[in-house]
């Protein structure tokens, strides 16, 4: 082999490496056998960065991937064809070992048809089929809480987790919320607790202070009623922070994606939260892609389900359900998605709201 | 370009008519190995065959392929 081909091999070789690694054949090469790459998170590299997000990936069984897969179609298909009865169904992934996942459906009616109705579709996901009762009942709790606020303005940025005041109720104010697109910071909480203004859309948002008068945060942007989201563009002094008033602050680093909460399913892990009347709590994911139509004439999609009964009253709505970042720093939390509401049947216990993968799909905004 | 100057740089090489054959060589070196690379990919993306094997072909590939080459290339440039 003489200097030319020798250069000429070099030169060529590299070019085939550096393309190879242009074609991400890492991301599958680097798997194990029977394992595939997923997408957990998007994560800010530079916390103070909102802009840097970087997806974060997870290798999983390839065999848990496929069953998982299945049962999120299964789904999407059932929440399509809204046969008589249905109220809702969720995704919920077995263990990584079970290599598993199961659709859990909730109907009004008899079970049994509803199985033999959608028997052909549901080759290789296992369906769990509740029967539930009573729905239209809505019990009013009658525990009473003293709304978590701040004392007095120390900082210009808002931690989330404390009460925030609309016309019309209390509810919790969430983390700043981005918009890649205007490169603007919203102040986040439910639409619902907008409920008797014509239109969510202009009415402002103020923080109560336990030793001073409301502060005034901002007027609603824009208004998300199907996800039960408002974005309110900060209008005064006050910018919303990414800070969490948990009992061990936490700060928002990134947000899970629908498969980082496949993951923590798969896990058996858990979310916490903190409302401004209920406070500080945690429970298990019971699953995620969830559709509920136990509430209003629409159903709503890309929902999470987690914790129980007890972790959320009126005026814990707009508060964040958030997971430790296993790989960043202590105090570092990603975003699950939003809490708007609570199981009140028997037979059932979580919570549920629009997971943030959603609202980054359906209108671009990141925490 | 003129007609004597082609004519006379079919056996002399002037050095433009060189660099266009080893600028169109490298070009040709660059789609077959962009080519060879895909394949590769898509192979190993179906099997999901290990990792060293994946880099083993791509190089040996590389190898063959410049040895290959360098012959017909080397003996039209003796012509010269």
């Amino acid at each position: 082999m003489d200097r030319r081909e020798f250069v000429r091999t070099l030169a060529t070789g590299g070019y085939a490496v550096g393309m190879a690694h242009l074609l991400g054949v890492e991301d599958f090469l680097a798997a194990d056998d029977g394992e595939v790459p997923v997408v957990t998170a998007l994560v800010r590299s530079d916390p103070d960065d909102p802009w840097s997000l970087e997806e974060r990936t997870r290798y999983v069984p390839a065999e848990w991937y496929a069953a998982v897969e299945k049962a999120i179609e299964l789904n999407d298909r059932l929440a399509r064809s809204a046969f008589t009865g249905y109220l809702g169904s969720a995704v919920v992934p077995g263990s990584y070992g079970s290599g598993s996942a199961t659709v859990s459906i909730g109907v009004s009616k008899d079970a049994g048809s509803i199985r033999d109705a959608i028997g052909d579709l549901a080759a290789g996901v296992s369906l769990d089929v509740q029967t539930i009762v009573d729905v239209e009942e809505v019990e009013d709790g009658a525990d009473f809480y003293q709304p978590r606020m701040i004392d007095s303005l120390s900082d210009d940025r808002v931690p989330a987790g404390v009460a925030c005041e609309t016309p019309t109720s209390l509810a919790t104010l969430g983390p700043a919320l981005f918009h890649p697109d205007e490169r603007q910071q919203y102040f986040v909480t439910a639409e619902h607790a907008f409920e008797g203004e014509t239109n969510a859309s202009g009415a402002p948002l103020s923080l109560p202070l336990s030793g001073d008068d409301p502060v005034e945060l901002g007027a609603v942007a824009y208004d998300h009623p199907i996800e039960d989201v408002v974005a309110v563009e900060p209008a005064g002094d006050l910018v919303p922070s990414t800070w969490i008033d948990a009992p061990e602050p936490a700060q928002v680093r990134g947000q899970l994606t629908r498969w980082g909460l496949a993951d923590l399913i798969a896990r058996d892990e858990r979310l916490e939260k903190v409302g401004a009347l209920t406070g500080h709590t945690t429970g298990r994911v019971q699953g995620f892609d969830a559709v509920t139509c136990f509430t209003d004439e629409f159903c709503r999609r890309g929902q999470i389900r987690w914790g129980g009964e007890m972790d959320l009253t009126d005026g814990d709505s707009g508060s964040v359900s958030y997971h430790p970042d296993p790989e960043g720093d202590d105090g570092d939390v990603l975003v699950a998605g939003f809490n708007n509401a609570r199981t009140w049947w028997p037979g059932q216990s979580y919570v549920w709201g629009v997971a943030a993968y959603r609202i980054t799909e359906q209108y671009g905004y990141h925490f | 370009m003129t007609e004597d100057h082609t004519t006379r740089s079919a056996r002399s090489r002037s050095p433009l008519v060189a660099l266009a054959s080893a600028g169109g060589r490298i070009i040709v070196d660059a789609l077959v190995i962009g080519l060879w690379v895909l394949f590769l990919t898509l192979l190993f993306l179906s099997t999901g065959w290990p990792r060293w094997a994946f880099y083993l072909s791509l190089l040996l590939g590389v190898g063959l392929y410049v040895q290959f080459t360098a012959g017909w290339l080397g003996s039209s440039e003796r012509e010269s």
